[in-house]
């Protein structure tokens, strides 16, 4: 496995990480374990679809680094103090392995009930955006791709400060956060051509959760500004790949009028809802992502529903998930999927999942899905591009385990 | 038939016997002979061991787990908070990658749990009922049938 740094400031994170749990190891073996503790979680994955062209990184071979990743989280706390530092590091295999800092912090305890979290955490967009990595938090193999995708919001960290608030009322408990920050390093997926590292956003939100373990409900809504992307160049060159030298040209000529790319914004809002009945739990989830102001990207508006039930160690569940843009001149990506599915649990620690997916896109000729592609054709023009089947089935199978 | 019951169904039926009788003690949630509280519900137990409030009654309560595997911790999660050792342990990775918090530290048996209490005012725990004694106070009992 290679590890491959992403950007200079997660370097200095993960210099940070590994400095400072080197001390601890040498200065402060009397060190009771409490105060320093590591924790980790891993996932080795395998999928393969029955279609020529990829989604999510998947098509008709046999694929086994689009879901598998390995984190590890160290967690030091001086003892009777409010204060602690938390430093969790990613590897995904989606991402050739690269090491990011997914989360690195400082928590401080405000009251009991009140903390504040100052440095890099994960944005809270929606229900598990959170969890997103820990496979063996949620039933799936990982949350549906139709509302967590990279596509719908293709960045999952900030640099910033977050409080976190939770408490009962009427014998309910509810949870709310409040946070604000900035990321650097956008990286995106336009149409199949992957730009790493391309922009910034600065984004503030809220979240708040209530309920029981019966039924609960969260909403949030997140707000983002001076987007920055820089994405010109590469899409000018994906133009020329497959077959538009002219519109390539027209693009490089006056790219700021065809594909705006400055100050924009964003705003992201979703509501949904957790049910726990015995053995049958339901969730579901609707979320919009709206982009005003230039840029070149469509309304989208998506949702989830599952449903599972517990036969002991055995929970098999169905999930329901759609992917739809406003407009769909350019790209069309709605999109549709049915998903049967079980987990496992082998051990306490360790669950097996297996899931199988029919996923379909609108028939329209500018039709992509959330396929990583050109659509087949554009603005009337036949691209040189693999051919999109109009419906697919994906198989994925997962082991997960925390440690 | 007969030979079916005797091969197939007479060794679940006997482990299940057997596991009831092991199982038919008293699980007591103890807390220090000189804290407040005299009893507590169910419910507020939950919430203290699932990290969801961290006070009853005004007063500071800081949970102790047993070890993971122990029949007495299983008994504890299943009847007290309604989780399996898989449910718990998905709980506690959600909240531990996310900045949520962190399990109660666990300590080995009751020995370890009574003394623990009896010498740490505001801690809380739970043992076998049969090894209680005068230096911890018990607030919550499981009785299994």
């Amino acid at each position: 496995m290679n590890l491959i740094i992403k950007n200079e400031w997660d370097f200095m994170l993960i210099r940070i990480f590994f400095l400072t749990v080197t001390c601890f190891v040498v200065f402060n073996t009397s060190l009771q374990a409490r105060q320093l503790t590591t924790n980790g979680f891993l996932t080795v994955g395998a999928a393969q679809s029955d279609a020529e062209a990829s989604m999510f990184g998947i098509k008709d071979e046999l694929n086994f680094s689009a879901l598998s990743l390995v984190g590890m989280q160290t967690s030091y706390q001086p003892a009777e103090n409010r204060l602690r530092f938390v430093a969790q590091l990613l590897a995904r295999g989606a991402n050739s392995w690269e090491l990011e800092a997914e989360w690195a912090y400082a928590n401080y305890k405000i009251t009991d009930n009140t903390q504040a979290f100052l440095g890099r955490i994960r944005v809270p967009f929606y229900m598990i955006s959170e969890q997103y990595d820990v496979g063996f938090a949620y039933p799936w193999i990982r949350p549906p791709d139709e509302l967590y995708g990279f596509l719908n919001i293709p960045f999952t960290s900030l640099d910033g400060l977050s409080v976190k608030h939770q408490g009962t009322i009427f014998s309910l408990d509810y949870a709310s956060q409040l946070y604000g920050g900035k990321n650097n390093a956008i990286g995106l997926d336009v149409a199949g051509i992957s730009i790493p590292d391309t922009g910034s956003i600065e984004i503030y939100g809220v979240t708040f959760k209530v309920g029981s373990e019966l039924f609960s409900i969260r909403a949030g809504h997140h707000e983002g500004k001076n987007i920055v992307l820089d994405i010109i160049q590469p899409i000018i060159d994906a133009f020329e790949s497959v077959g538009l030298p002219v519109t390539a040209a027209v693009l490089a000529q006056d790219p700021a009028n065809i594909l705006p790319v400055d100050n924009g914004k964003a705003n992201f809002s979703s509501i949904g809802f957790t049910s726990n009945v015995g053995n049958l739990f339901l969730m579901g989830e609707w979320g919009e992502r709206k982009i005003k102001q230039q840029l070149p990207f469509p309304t989208t508006e998506n949702w989830f529903f599952t449903a599972g039930y517990s036969f002991g160690k055995f929970v098999p569940h169905i999930t329901f998930g759609e992917y739809s843009v406003d407009d769909k001149t350019l790209f069309n990506q709605d999109q549709e999927s049915i998903t049967l599915g079980f987990r496992f649990n082998a051990t306490s620690s360790t669950a097996v999942k297996f899931e199988v997916a029919d996923i379909e896109i609108d028939s329209a000729a500018n039709a992509i899905g959330l396929y990583d592609s050109l659509p087949p054709n554009f603005n009337g023009v036949p691209l040189n591009i693999t051919p999109l089947d109009p419906e697919l089935t994906m198989v994925r199978f997962s082991v997960n385990t925390i440690f | 038939m007969s030979s079916f019951f005797r091969v197939f169904l007479m060794p679940p039926l006997i482990s299940f016997l057997f596991s009831a009788s092991l199982f038919a003690a008293e699980l007591s949630v103890i807390v220090n002979a000189n804290h407040a509280l005299k009893s507590a519900t169910a419910q507020d137990i939950k919430k203290l061991y699932l990290g969801k409030i961290s006070t009853l009654s005004g007063t500071k309560l800081i949970p102790v787990d047993q070890a993971d595997g122990k029949p007495v911790r299983t008994l504890f999660y299943d009847k007290v908070c309604g989780k399996n050792p898989n449910q718990l342990k998905a709980y506690w990775a959600q909240l531990i990658f996310t900045g949520g918090g962190s399990p109660p530290p666990v300590l080995d048996g009751d020995h370890e749990v009574i003394s623990w209490v009896s010498r740490n005012e505001n801690a809380i725990g739970y043992v076998d009922a049969r090894m209680l004694n005068d230096s911890v106070k018990p607030i919550f009992s499981v009785i299994i049938k």
